[in-house]
């Protein structure tokens, strides 16, 4: 199949300071990507990028094989890439109504039909006439993704679209994104910091850190093989603990002895310790440590979510406990079940 | 304690409103107008079509000079966008009738540029005669209600460019990235325009109240505009008819000022409407070389008019007084013929006592219009009267000899003369013209202090008192220093008001200036024209000063850090 969009060694700077750097990847038709990563990671400058809005300082963005932007020059103009963009903010025009926001996006491709058309589908038809400021915020929410599917793009870019929103309200732009891209084979780039967003609407991620990709491919494939610190701590895959190998497969953590893959055999490692892997034991098997916070979680199965955060020699981890009765400033017996996975920085 | 403050902020309103009020009702109550304002009404029709076909011109070019500038200059690179700025703000500190001398000197029937253009241009007598061409005149197009439009556009173009820069800063710049991906430039245009409209066409309807109330650039362009019927009027001791004569014009000015000021509000509000949360700034990212270059070409363009011309020609009379007189065979009375520094020496002998007495009496007017306009917008917002300073506010539209005729109703009389005859009514007059000004600007720095701060500082135990000294002070500093300096600026340079009300010996550099201009183009008289500008400068120069030594001790501190 061909590719829809193709990012070669891409690197921009500003001021100097790099912002994305040696960055490639590709996207088939309909895929639905979800790029993460921490504030200042080059997330919006590389939606930026394949938008046209700026031109790379280094590498190739090429949308349907056709080199789009190339380094120091914008190749095919942002209105002629059939990518839309729901920016962060919404940047919606503030003279024009919900009807003309849509209208004037869709231009030559039906104009106010298909504005109407899409203000109906997002369920907003009765305010079409209604100005920016009488709109809600999930409305307008709704009226700047209908904008940008109104241009009909091969490519829809979102920044941090639901941002403003509470969690109700999230979760049913995500129904309704979800249902809109059904029908079409329009490729989805999502930029977000939510992780319940990607986990929702993406079938690959890419986790960005300092400009470098550190995790690229199909959303399972990283949540079992995260490999970088940062995938672990943006997809909140569990506890980084630091750890001395003490032999092939065996290290010694502040909570003992841990099983490890047998890679590597000696010197300081980071291990990935997910949410099940430590548990209370009775007996001297386990490590002393002091209960330090008790959080909650939403409920399984009717039962309430307790997560322990433990402390033991300086270093600490939390840990799913049982619903009994445990207090902060408790002493328990900790021990690390299972392989632990070996993180790179 | 709730109705204390709407008892003194009632009081503060009304002592305001009486300083910026008193003149108007006082002309059209005192000076008998009304008997004889039909008589006056006959006569107005000419004068008036001529100032508003003036004010026409004047806004047109303002509107074209401040969209252009504030478009470019806004997308240059932050160090240009700096330097264009100040270009761009020095134009304000000129004095219009400063202006208007310089586009004589270079521009008018024997102007430096003009006629030795037309000469280049072969417009000239083809004779090698130095008298036939010294009697060459180019026409005097500098001398027509247009002349008089241009002037004042170019000296007012910065309201617009600071109306449309302020809602483009206030605009998400992602606005025009959304209309580029949709519909390319032509997209970004139609956005464009639709969000610049309101603030460009509100600078353009505030700089066509000005010029309609600019009494002093018609008179040096001997434009026959209804301020020149008024001046003849007062000059003939017929008070009354030169009140009626005036008073046309104050409905006009309040719907254009009323419809301007709508409009920039209307601009504000347009601006953030498409917003969820912070206002992010407007980025130029988008600029290159070309649009520096463009920036830097329109910044020059438009500085030319007021601030270029006027240098130029300021420098060019004050420097070659020796062939000025030569080439003008007699026509000019030239007082001395020497160099720049014997001009300055002879302008400073001559102005020297109302340049000290101008420095300090707007420095007062501008101390005490500020501090009352602080102390009213804390109380108006403390008691919930946003909409007072904006009464205020509307005082701007009192044209200046209004407010010279109405003072002279009010204080010469017996128990008046105190006041009358001494400074304290140059310093009614100023603030009755400018503390609407002061009061608008001073509200608009309180407002930008988030009122979290205060909230906050409120928390941790200060008092009124405090909160204003540690939290509003600090954070509404710089903008309390423009109110201060643009009180300052217009109370020194102000002309039509202090002409008709300043005391024997008592004296401004403004009317002084302008009534020398009068006597004809002069080593001197340019550069007592300087010596205004200087008046003018001194406490931006100040300013600049102090900003640079702190920024020093403040990087010393780092560096000690």
């Amino acid at each position: 199949m061909k590719e829809i969009l193709r990012v070669t060694d891409l690197s921009h700077a500003f001021n100097g300071t790099a912002v994305l750097s040696h960055l490639s990847f590709s996207l088939l038709p309909g895929e639905r990507l979800a790029i993460l990563g921490p504030s200042g990671s080059g997330k919006t400058t590389l939606l930026r990028l394949l938008a046209g809005l700026e031109a790379p300082q280094h590498g190739e963005i090429a949308i349907l094989e056709q080199a789009a932007s190339r380094a120091g020059e914008v190749l095919i103009a942002p209105a002629w890439r059939q990518v839309a963009m729901v920016f962060q903010g919404l940047a919606l025009f503030p003279q024009l109504n919900a009807l003309e926001q849509i209208a004037f996006a869709a231009g030559g491709r039906g104009g106010t039909a298909l504005a109407r058309q899409l203000l109906e589908r997002i369920g907003l038809a009765h305010r079409a006439a209604a100005r920016l400021d009488e709109l809600s915020g999930g409305e307008r929410q709704r009226i700047a993704l209908a904008r940008a599917l109104a241009q009909e793009p091969k490519i829809i870019l979102m920044d941090e679209p639901f941002a403003s929103l509470d969690d109700v309200k999230r979760a049913e732009m995500r129904d309704l994104l979800r249902a809109l891209l059904e029908a079409r084979e329009t490729t989805l780039i999502l930029v977000t910091h939510s992780r319940d967003d990607a986990f929702d609407l993406a079938r690959s991620v890419l986790v960005l850190e300092g400009g470098r990709a550190r995790a690229f491919g199909p959303l399972e494939a990283v949540l079992v093989r995260p490999r970088y610190a940062a995938v672990v701590r943006t997809l909140g895959l569990g506890e980084l603990l630091e750890a001395e190998l003490t032999g092939p497969g065996v290290a010694e953590t502040a909570f003992g002895k841990v099983s490890t893959p047998a890679t590597a055999t000696r010197g300081r490692v980071q291990l990935l310790v997910r949410p099940g892997q430590p548990v209370v034991v009775a007996g001297p098997d386990g490590v002393e440590a002091e209960v330090v916070s008790i959080e909650l979680r939403s409920p399984e199965r009717q039962e309430v979510r307790r997560v322990a955060v433990v402390r033991a020699r300086g270093a600490s981890l939390r840990m799913l406990v049982p619903a009994q009765a445990l207090a902060v400033g408790d002493h328990i017996r900790v021990r690390i079940t299972g392989e632990c996975e070996l993180i790179e920085d | 304690m709730r109705a204390s403050v709407k008892g003194a902020a009632g009081a503060a309103f009304l002592a305001a409103a009486a300083v910026v009020y008193a003149p108007l009702i006082a002309a059209i109550l005192g000076t008998g107008f009304h008997l004889n304002g039909r008589a006056a009404f006959r006569g107005v029709a000419s004068p008036l079509a001529v100032s508003a076909a003036s004010a026409l011109v004047s806004a047109v070019v303002a509107l074209l000079l401040g969209t252009t500038f504030a478009v470019l200059v806004e997308r240059a690179r932050p160090g240009l966008r700096g330097g264009c700025w100040t270009l761009g703000l020095l134009v304000l500190m000129v004095p219009p009738y400063i202006a208007a001398e310089s586009w004589i000197v270079l521009l008018g029937p024997v102007g430096k540029i003009s006629k030795a253009a037309a000469i280049m241009l072969g417009f000239g007598p083809a004779t090698a005669d130095p008298v036939q061409l010294a009697r060459f005149t180019v026409p005097g197009y500098v001398y027509t209600w247009a002349g008089v439009g241009v002037v004042m556009g170019g000296c007012l173009f910065p309201i617009v460019a600071l109306a449309v820069a302020s809602t483009l800063r206030r605009t998400d710049h992602r606005i025009f990235e959304a209309a580029r991906l949709a519909q390319g430039a032509r997209g970004v245009c139609r956005i464009a325009a639709h969000l610049l409209t309101p603030p460009a066409l509100g600078g353009a309807l505030l700089v066509f109240a000005a010029t309609l109330t600019e009494f002093a650039v018609p008179q040096v362009l001997r434009v026959r505009t209804l301020g020149e019927a008024v001046y003849a009027r007062i000059q003939d001791g017929e008070l009354a008819t030169a009140a009626a004569l005036v008073l046309p014009l104050l409905p006009l000015v309040v719907a254009a000022a009323a419809l301007g000021a709508y409009l920039l509000l209307r601009a504000r509000v347009a601006s953030l409407a498409g917003l969820e949360g912070e206002v992010p700034r407007f980025s130029p990212r988008a600029g290159g070389r070309i649009t520096d270059l463009g920036a830097g070409l329109v910044s020059l363009v438009a500085a030319t008019p007021a601030l270029l011309l006027s240098v130029a020609a300021l420098v060019w009379l004050a420097v070659t007084a020796g062939s000025a007189h030569a080439s003008a065979l007699g026509r000019y009375k030239v007082l001395r013929a020497a160099g720049l520094v014997d001009s300055l020496s002879g302008a400073w002998q001559l102005a020297h006592g109302d340049a000290v007495r101008t420095v300090l009496l707007a420095a007062v007017a501008a101390t005490l219009a500020c501090g009352f306009a602080v102390l009213l917008a804390r109380l108006t917002s403390r008691a919930g009267w946003g909409v007072l300073p904006w009464i205020l506010g509307a005082g701007l539209a009192v044209p200046a000899p209004i407010v010279g005729l109405g003072l002279i109703t009010l204080w010469d009389n017996h128990w008046g003369a105190p006041v009358y005859r001494s400074a304290a009514i140059i310093l009614l007059a100023w603030l009755a013209r400018f503390l609407p000004l002061t009061i608008l600007l001073v509200q608009g720095a309180l407002a930008r202090v988030p009122v979290e701060l205060e909230h906050a500082a409120a928390l941790a135990g200060k008092g009124a008192w405090g909160r204003f000294t540690s939290v509003i002070l600090p954070n509404a500093a710089p903008g309390l220093a423009a109110a201060w300096l643009a009180t300052y600026v217009f109370s020194a340079t102000e002309f039509s008001a202090t002409l008709l009300i300043a005391p024997p010996g008592c004296s401004m550099l403004a009317p002084s200036v302008v009534n020398l201009m009068r006597r004809g183009q002069d080593p001197e008289i340019a550069a007592c024209q300087f010596l205004l500008l200087c008046v003018v400068a001194l406490p931006l120069a100040a300013l600049a000063v102090a900003g640079l030594v702190r920024a020093r001790a403040l990087a010393i501190k780092r560096e000690a850090a």
